[in-house]
């Protein structure tokens, strides 16, 4: 147990010299602790739902309670300090956590969701191999294959971030 | 290695001709917000489609105003010209100097004015110039000019706007288009002036800021001095109104009157109009009606009244150095 600390305290040391860093490395190792007691560490190094179309319910919430896990960590790794951390945590657990998210650009909202639900659909297919699109429509006919192909690429330059001098001039 | 290569070779092309096809299929049939890095707006804020149509009707002007929405909003030809002496304003949304070179070099030969007015409000030396690129590019005709600053912008929404906008141009599907004449609260004068409906601007204060200068806008302008002065043209560089509150928030102005007046006849109107800044503003840096019609009268009295720079009385400036000695 010791050596877990150790490990992920090190780990998170390793990415800079700041309070968020540790504590995003301590966090990880408290997440792989219960594992670790109860002698499960090495049981879950096989690919969810092998050889199956769909997760189970119960792998469902595997997926999603590692996912919540995960990202509420990145939260110190992405903050400036540990109090802007808390502060985010804070205003995340606040009553705004049960309203509607009151998007400012529906349709952008909209798109990004779909985007989401689409690379998500990828990486479930693909989840077999070390590359999401790998196989994927390998027993089809090149031309769809590649068709797909060219609709991911096209799908990253049209919805891409881009960088550029903030429009002062909207609207002028 | 061979088939590798071979493959990559295929895919690529293939890729690029679906890419094409995909993004005129989209344009063509979705709402805009499904792509968002393809921002084609025929007809956009700033009347710039009906401005380029007029501006390709005409044979000659007496004088030409060239700049951002500070100019075609600013300065308008009904003040500035008369009868006997036309005045037509080229300002579109944004433009900066590598956009008012494009256009300096589609009218300035056609419509041979004896004086050009330049607006250069100094964010257009720090802008990228994606804003008037889009502007251009879904308003007027896809020159060569115009694709060669897509390709250096290396921007994916003016790659696709640009793909978009030459295949609309190249099957003729905006032959019909006409621009209203009024939309929004905005009401295009012919002559190029857009007026505003008045409303007044609610003053706000403004932390201490710097103008982060582009080289390559100072060398795009430093051409367009060029051609302006080789068209023979006598130029006039102005700096519109904006609030005061505004203007003296940049620390590092100094820096930029001083090459604009080693660069040609330049006059700053800020510290010359009495203007106020609710009063006479629509936002923090443009101004209504009112505020038009007060700095116009100002504009044309210094017209009347000015001893241009020649070449000779000029200081020769060079732009990168003089930057850098100045910042540090």
């Amino acid at each position: 147990m010791r050596n877990i600390f150790i490990i992920f305290g090190v780990s998170g040391f390793w990415h800079g010299a700041n309070w968020t860093f540790i504590i995003w490395g301590l966090l990880n190792a408290i997440y792989f602790l219960p594992l670790l007691l109860t002698k499960r560490n090495r049981a879950n190094l096989e690919v969810v739902a092998q050889g199956k179309h769909l997760p189970s319910i119960l792998e469902i919430m595997q997926m999603g309670r590692t996912f919540f896990l995960a990202v509420l960590a990145w939260i110190f790794f992405r903050s400036d300090n540990v109090s802007m951390a808390f502060d985010y945590l804070s205003r995340i657990f606040s009553s705004s956590l049960f309203t509607v998210p009151d998007f400012k650009d529906k349709h952008m909202a909209f798109i990004t969701i779909l985007l989401i639900g689409f690379f998500i659909a990828v990486e479930w297919i693909g989840r077999e191999n070390q590359f999401g699109i790998e196989h994927i429509l390998k027993k089809r006919a090149k031309f769809i294959r590649w068709s797909f192909f060219t609709f991911i690429i096209f799908l990253i330059g049209i919805c891409m971030k881009t960088e550029e001098t903030p429009f002062i001039y909207f609207q002028f | 290695m061979k088939l590798f290569l071979s493959s990559l070779i295929k895919f690529s092309a293939f890729s690029f001709v679906g890419y094409l096809f995909l993004v005129v299929f989209i344009g063509s049939t979705l709402p805009s917000y499904f792509s968002p890095n393809m921002r084609f707006v025929r007809g956009m804020y700033g009347h710039s489609h009906t401005r380029f149509k007029e501006a390709d009707e005409l044979d000659k002007v007496n004088t030409l105003i060239l700049g951002s929405s500070h100019a075609y909003r600013g300065i308008d030809t009904r003040l500035i010209g008369s009868p006997d002496k036309t005045a037509f304003n080229l300002g579109s949304k944004a433009q900066t100097p590598i956009h008012t070179e494009i256009l300096v070099q589609r009218y300035l030969t056609k419509l041979k004015p004896e004086l050009v007015i330049y607006e250069i409000y100094p964010w257009t030396f720090t802008s990228d110039g994606i804003e008037s690129t889009l502007d251009l590019m879904s308003n007027g005709p896809m020159d060569l000019p115009l694709a060669r600053i897509a390709l250096k912008q290396k921007n994916p929404a003016v790659f696709n706007t640009a793909i978009y906008a030459l295949y609309r141009e190249k099957f003729g599907l905006d032959k019909e288009f006409k621009q209203n004449i009024s939309e929004n609260n905005d009401t295009y004068i012919p002559g190029g002036f857009v007026q505003s409906s008045i409303h007044r601007f609610r003053n706000q204060a403004h932390v201490n800021q710097e103008w982060d200068f582009k080289p390559i806008q100072f060398q795009a302008f430093k051409r367009n001095m060029n051609l302006i002065e080789n068209s023979g043209a006598k130029c006039l560089l102005v700096y519109s109104p904006i609030t005061s509150r505004r203007y003296n928030s940049y620390t590092n102005q100094s820096i930029f009157d001083s090459i604009m007046n080693a660069s040609g006849t330049y006059i700053d109107f800020n510290p010359l109009v009495e203007l106020d800044d609710s009063l006479h503003f629509s936002d923090s840096h443009h101004l209504n009606q009112n505020g038009v019609e007060i700095y116009n009268r100002k504009l044309v009295e210094v017209l009347s009244s000015i001893d241009f720079k020649t070449d000779h009385t000029r200081t020769p400036f060079f732009f990168s150095q003089d930057l850098h000695e100045k910042n540090t």
